[in-house]
């Protein structure tokens, strides 16, 4: 485990909701350093989704700071948060969020349009991640109709193309069979094993558990 | 690429534009109903536009034959003085000028009266004329063939025409009767056109060109960019005596008028265009706007993968793009052609091809407004749709 000195996401005294009167987070700190993973727990509504859009700067917590990396992410603009993540951050969503339109393989290489890298070296990798999670299905077949195991390994190959410092998973087993699950999971560690930070919220006590840490939310 | 791992510095991506060209054209094509629209638009806009104004310069060319045809074309000498007649052998010189379609010398109206075989004699004004081109018909002369008023043939002095309006009206049949005082024979009718229909209301008789003092000579030319040559060139050919004692009128009325009818048709184009493009441009934004509602959670995805602002928008402008130099180009050849086989001739290309771009900036321009709406909506509230 490569141990940073300072952690790659660090927040402190986050507050946010999506009404004035109903904060969902509440004065939130925590940090995450490269080479951990860290789960998120909590009852249905408890904010986990919310928190890790936080931390995915997706959207701009009310107070607090938040840094990822050298930036720090609450004060710099739509611009610097938009480099953030196509630099640094992977997202898996609770619900895979493919584009059916468009084929398997587009899908994976997506993020390295945004970042200008080449989709020749993107797709060799994306093949490559599509094996590893054993996805089965032809790259050039369509995004839809896929099942749900299917969707959220290719929405991991996703996530996890060019190697991201942070990986921000939401539920990444949550419809998965224990096979798919075990896969998915495995792949997760591994990505924290090699030194990025990773964030995965979950309902699953046991995978929390086996996680660095765990965060708490009521 | 990313950013590396041992390292808290997150530098920018490289975000380069051929990479998101190419993704714009993918997005063109994934967003069937929206670039289908749009190269519809693109289709139809072109063809409106160099279809419609194409035929309207046609029919400007049409109105503009038809004022030449009342005499646009034609300039009138009228000898100023009674004394300073102008000398019938002007008329077959002006007629050897390039340019000149017809001229006719006109002498003194003189009033007889038509003794018909039967009935009582009816009053009528004659004109002596040489050189118009009128159709001659009736017994010394084939029905129907056109011919000059001249010495020798249906124009021989010594006889006379009716028109055949006229003979209608005093109800001569056949021929035809007899000019008093004089004597002299008519001997068939004619009929005259155009800027010449004028003289259906008088009986010819064709002036021997030595015999024929002309008070009035009606020059037309063949376009009216002759009017001022020909014209500048009459003085020369009318003889010195009547050289300085006639006014020559050019139609200037018809001529303004003709300029105007330019202008209108012009303005009219312009009107229409500008229309056209408005509705173009307005049905355009809606269908964009519709289609980046509709795709919002394709933005918000595209954002969640680090899409920035300005690319969404390039996006959405370069998705529109696209489709809108395709659909434009066809566009603008179908409308092109389409001209062509209604007129005859294929229009100058300039003016499809200004159209086309026109069409192309116009919806590129519709796309601007959703692109930017799309790209500035919050990521979060579009991802959470469900
Ligand atoms: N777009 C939204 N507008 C308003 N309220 C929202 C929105 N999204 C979430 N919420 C509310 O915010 C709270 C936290 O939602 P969040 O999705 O973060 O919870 P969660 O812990 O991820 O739940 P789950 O375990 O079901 O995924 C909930 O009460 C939810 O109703
Ligand atoms: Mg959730």
């Amino acid at each position: 485990m490569i141990a940073n000195v300072r952690p790659l996401i660090e927040a402190a005294a986050i507050t946010f909701g999506y009404s004035r009167e109903q904060p969902v987070l509440n004065g939130w700190s925590g940090s995450v350093a490269g080479g951990e993973i860290v789960a998120i727990v909590g009852p249905s509504g408890s904010g986990k989704s919310t928190l890790l859009y936080i931390l995915g700067t997706l959207v701009r917590p009310w107070s607090g700071t938040l840094w990822i990396g050298d930036h720090d992410v609450a004060r710099v603009g739509d611009r610097g948060r938009s480099d953030v993540r196509s630099a640094a951050i992977g997202f898996v969503f609770q619900d895979a969020l493919l584009d059916p339109r468009r084929s398997v393989f587009d899908n994976v290489v997506e993020g390295a349009v945004y970042r200008g890298d080449s989709r020749a070296e993107a797709g060799v990798q994306a093949r490559a991640l599509l094996e590893r999670f054993g996805v089965d299905v032809e790259s050039s077949r369509r995004a839809t109709d896929l099942s749900g195991g299917q969707a959220q390994r290719i929405a991991l190959a996703r996530a996890l193309l060019d190697s991201p410092p942070i990986v921000l998973a939401d539920e990444p087993t949550g419809n998965l069979d224990h096979i798919n699950a075990k896969l998915v999971e495995t792949a997760l560690f591994e990505h924290a094993r090699s030194g990025a930070a990773i964030v995965m919220a979950t309902h699953d006590e046991v995978l929390a558990a086996r996680c660095d840490r765990t965060f708490r939310l009521s | 690429m990313r950013s590396d791992v041992s390292t808290l510095v997150i530098g920018a991506p490289r975000r380069s534009w051929p990479a998101l060209v190419a993704e714009s054209a993918r997005v063109a094509v994934t967003a069937r109903v929206v670039s289908g629209l749009v190269a519809v638009l693109a289709l139809v806009v072109p063809i409106a536009v160099v279809g419609v104004t194409g035929l309207n310069i046609e029919a400007q060319g049409a109105i503009l034959r038809q004022i030449d045809a009342i005499g646009a074309r034609t300039i009138t000498i009228v000898s100023a003085s009674v004394g300073a007649a102008i000398p019938a052998a002007a008329v077959e010189r002006i007629a050897q000028l390039d340019g000149v379609s017809w001229v006719v010398g006109l002498g003194n109206v003189f009033d007889v009266r038509l003794r018909a075989p039967v009935g009582e004699p009816t009053p009528v004004r004659a004109y002596r004329a040489v050189g118009a081109p009128v159709i001659f018909g009736g017994a010394s002369y084939p029905d129907g063939g056109q011919g000059l008023l001249a010495a020798g043939g249906p124009g021989d002095a010594g006889r006379a025409y009716l028109s055949a309006e006229s003979a209608r009206r005093v109800g001569l049949a056949g021929s035809y009767g007899i000019l008093d005082p004089g004597g002299l024979p008519v001997v068939g009718w004619f009929r005259a056109q155009g800027p010449l229909s004028a003289l259906e209301a008088f009986v010819l008789v064709p002036g021997t060109d030595d015999a024929l003092a002309l008070e009035r000579i009606i020059v037309a030319v063949d376009d009216v960019g002759w009017v001022d040559p020909v014209a500048d060139n009459i003085p020369a050919l009318v003889g010195s005596a009547a050289a300085n004692a006639i006014t020559i009128e050019r139609s200037s009325v018809l001529l303004q008028a003709r300029e105007a009818v330019k202008d209108e048709v012009a303005r009219r184009d312009r009107t229409l265009v500008l229309a056209i493009l408005a509705v173009a441009m307005a049905l355009a934004g809606v269908v964009i706007f519709a289609g980046t509602v509709g795709a919002r959670r394709d933005f918000g995805r595209r954002r969640a993968l680090g899409a920035t602002q300005g690319q969404l928008t390039v996006l959405v402008v370069l998705g529109t793009l696209w489709p809108a130099l395709g659909g434009t180009a066809v566009g603008t050849i179908l409308g092109w052609g389409y001209v062509g086989t209604r007129v005859g001739y294929l229009p100058d290309w300039r003016f499809p091809l200004a159209v086309g771009i026109l069409t192309v900036l116009v919806l590129v321009a519709a796309s601007a407004l959703p692109a930017a709406v799309a790209a500035t909506r919050d990521p979060l509230r579009v991802i959470r749709v469900p």
